[in-house]
């Protein structure tokens, strides 16, 4: 199957040649980082995490939202997303390829990466980040490649693919549950030290990721034969404005508690992000424009008329995948460090070079994401086109078959009838005769009958000279008796 | 020979794929073998004889340190320990490495500074460093037990083993922590570098570790040589210990112990004590630690 990504438009290499260059132009910055060390960023020894961290943290998310379309699919059975799910595994796919490759270029000394494994650490939540993580991208490419190869031999995937498939839901969901458990186990950080981060953060990916999601759909539907049902988008677009109302109201509580309980642990770092502390407002309008982009994205998504406007949806689902990454790709991670240990605030400017080394971790992730998608697409575009070809014929030959078929049925029919008639025409024309000469029979026997009892009559005058009385019993009993006999003869006659 | 006897006879994929698993299940469990065979630092740790459940602490009289001389005294200190350990001086205060370093009162106990504090405790330099806590965060969070605690409550880091994902300075509610941003090798200067101290590599983190080299060997923390008796080492669990002589004469505070990490380093005011040692004492200027610790202490 993986051949078939060789295979495409110009526009396709076109594509893929830009990722390339983007990807190359990603390692030398990232090779320029390995010599000179994480300084070409803007962390400090305050914001010790930064730009990385916060991609690695949106990207788990997309990879987690894959359950957003599991869910209805393998749950519920919605059959309109039979068609997407693949593309939703893919997705996860790049998505957690994205998020590892963060975490690669975002550790001071990768070479020791291994030790990770080496020293399993139970008690480290970032231990179990790697075993979630590489679980959830081997579950994905297993189910997704599995399922994409069966489709092309025309088959059903094995049983325990979808016993994989099942098992991938909980998993999603605990990939991005861990990856929030990074933050909220810091009691020295209030801003990231709160029960409702997991929630949260799932909330904000199950509107970023099916947002990403349709928007690739609608790309791919434009560039190719991918054809995206008006159901499923709709559905789609469902999931994203529950999921994101669901991360607002989150925030908003988080809102609540610190502002009303007025803990200066808490506003700080709030303050910080909604009105600047002490001058530092460098994620303020972050905080707004994804503020703004949230609110047009639900406003559009709630109208029915307007979600079903295809145009509208697209403006949407934008304001919302940019929304989303605005608040955790950027200022959830960045605003955690304020204040430091010391009440100060240590401002992030990032650095050239690490912004490169994130675009060519995305390009990577897109290009991965086009390779996949294009196995799929081909494999479907491979069994719809051969299997058109030979549908077609074969209706054809059908029709014909059928209809000689009837013809000949028809004939048949004729014929079947023609004799039908005939027989009738014959069984009535003997039943006739039969009754013509059975009614000649009666009435001769009758005639016969009516002379012998005329004679009768007659020898019974004659007799009645002398003893009457028995000769006219005599004439009696002959008279029946004669009719008696003559009855069943012309019975006999009329069979 | 039909086609069933066939399968049955040679390898089918089915089998071929079962006895792969099977091959690398063993194998993989002989290498669980090999690594369950080497050597952990706690069981390095537990090795070092008489050390056992002990915590050692600072006790920092601040009120002594202010009187001889606030902060040019306590930067002598200061040098002393990077000096020794070789932490490398970069300027940028975003990427500087710090072992112990000073903060104001308002800074190093933000939590608990009044807004009407005296004019003494507001005005002294505090040395703020690695509190070697009793639970500490870093160790909980650290994914290779890089950072690990001894049993005498040394926090310890191994720089070999450091992969610098910095997990441990987020969750460090201390910032005791420091990231080799840059190879920090060039910024160790040439005239005080110390040959007998390792350096270390640009990626990982590093931070205080309470001299446990000294410790070992039987002597006393750098700081604590380098203080003039403002700074007590000792073992907190033991009540015969000089540091607990100390903390029970005298009025002291640690830092955010709120947050149940027990921190290790306490800070004491005394300032009774601190006007008779200053007086006592002739010390004519400000003294850089000189003696020579590679020798071994005591």
């Amino acid at each position: 199957m993986l051949e078939k990504v060789f295979k495409g438009s110009k526009l396709y290499y076109g594509w893929l040649l830009a990722l390339l260059v983007l990807i190359g132009a990603g390692v030398l910055a990232y090779i320029n980082q390995l010599v000179n060390g994480l300084q070409l960023t803007g962390m400090s020894q305050d914001v010790n995490w930064g730009l990385y961290i916060a991609q690695f943290t949106f990207f788990v998310g997309v990879a987690a939202s894959g359950v957003m379309v599991a869910i209805p699919l393998y749950l519920h059975d919605y059959k309109e997303y039979g068609p997407v799910i693949i593309f939703g595994e893919f997705m996860a796919v790049a998505a957690v390829l994205v998020a590892l490759l963060n975490v690669v270029v975002d550790v001071g000394y990768p070479a020791r990466l291994f030790n990770v494994v080496l020293y399993p650490t139970p008690h480290s939540i970032l231990f179990w980040d790697m075993v979630v993580l590489s679980s959830y991208l081997l579950v994905n490419i297993i189910i997704g490649w599995t399922s994409i190869a069966a489709e092309r031999k025309g088959t059903k995937p094995a049983h325990w693919v979808h016993v994989l498939a099942i098992i991938a839901i909980p998993l999603a969901i605990s990939i991005h549950t861990v990856t929030a458990f990074i933050y909220c186990g810091n009691v020295g950080r209030p801003f990231w030290a709160s029960a409702i981060v997991a929630c949260r953060f799932l909330a904000s990916a199950f509107a970023a990721g099916p947002a990403l999601l349709l928007l690739i759909s609608f790309i791919m539907g434009k560039f190719t034969d991918y054809k995206i049902s008006d159901k499923a988008v709709d559905t789609i677009a469902k999931t994203v404005a529950y999921a994101i109302l669901a991360n607002v109201f989150f925030f908003l509580l988080e809102v609540f508690t610190a502002f009303y309980g007025n803990s200066p642990h808490h506003t700080e770092p709030l303050a910080y992000i909604l009105f600047g502390v002490h001058g530092h407002n460098q994620l303020v309008p972050f905080m707004w424009a994804a503020a703004v982009l949230i609110v047009i994205g639900i406003v559009i998504l709630l109208v029915k008329k307007w979600r079903q406007t295809r145009g509208l949806l697209i403006i949407a689902l934008l304001c919302i995948f940019l929304g989303c990454w605005m608040d955790k790709g950027i200022n959830f991670v960045l605003a955690g460090f304020v204040p430091n240990s010391f009440g100060e605030i240590i401002d992030y400017v990032p650095h050239p070079n690490e912004i490169m080394v994130i675009v060519g971790t995305f390009a990577i992730g897109a290009f991965v994401l086009t390779l996949l998608f294009k196995v799929a697409l081909a494999v479907r575009e491979g069994i719809a086109q051969p299997a058109a070809v030979a549908f077609s014929e074969a209706t054809r030959a059908a029709a014909e078959n059928q209809k000689a078929a009837e013809m000949e049925e028809a004939v048949e029919a004729a014929k079947a009838e023609k004799a039908a008639r005939e027989a009738e025409e014959a069984r009535i024309a003997a039943e006739e005769e039969a009754r013509r000469k059975a009614e000649e029979e009666a009435a001769k026997a009758a005639e016969e009958a009516a002379k012998a009892a005329e004679e009768a009559a007659a020898a019974a005058e004659e007799a009645a000279e002398a003893p009457a009385t028995e000769v006219a019993e005599a004439a009696e009993e002959a008279a029946p008796e004669a009719a008696e006999e003559a009855a069943p003869a012309a019975e006999e006659a009329a069979e | 020979m039909t086609a069933q006897q066939h399968s049955e006879r040679s390898l089918t994929r089915r089998n071929f794929v079962k006895a792969g698993a099977v091959a690398c299940a063993t194998g993989l469990f002989a290498l669980n073998g090999c690594t369950l065979e080497e050597v952990k630092n706690s069981q390095l740790a537990s090795e070092f004889q008489g050390i056992e459940n002990k915590q050692y602490g600072l006790a920092i009289n601040v009120s002594m340190l202010d009187a001889l001389g606030g902060q040019e005294f306590i930067d002598t200190i200061i040098a002393a320990c990077h000096n020794y350990h070789n932490v490398p001086k970069i300027d940028d205060p975003k990427k500087s490495m710090d072992w112990i370093w000073t903060q104001s009162y308002e800074e190093a106990f933000s939590d608990i500074a009044s807004t009407y504090v005296d004019e003494k405790t507001a005005s002294y330099a505090y040395p703020v460093m690695c509190n070697h806590c009793t639970d500490p965060q870093c160790v909980r969070v650290c994914p290779t037990q890089t950072t690990f605690k001894r049993p005498d409550g040394i926090v310890m880091m191994d720089y070999h083993r450091c992969i610098g994902c910095r997990f441990c300075m987020s969750a460090c509610p201390y910032g005791a922590r420091s990231f080799n941003f840059m190879d920090p090798r060039p910024y160790v200067e040439k005239e005080s570098m110390n040959p007998g101290y390792p350096t270390r590599s640009k990626g990982v983190v590093e931070k205080c570790t309470l001299c446990y080299e000294l410790i070992d060997q039987g002597s006393v923390p750098v700081c604590v040589q380098a203080a003039y008796g403002c700074i007590t080492f000792g073992d907190l669990t033991d009540e015969n210990s000089e540091i607990r002589q100390v903390l029970s004469q005298a009025f002291s505070i640690r830092r955010r112990v709120e947050l149940g990490t027990g921190p290790n380093v306490y800070y004491i005011f005394d300032e009774e004590t601190a006007s008779l040692y200053a007086n006592g004492l002739n010390l004519g200027g400000a003294h850089g630690f000189e003696g020579d610790l590679l020798e071994g202490g005591e």
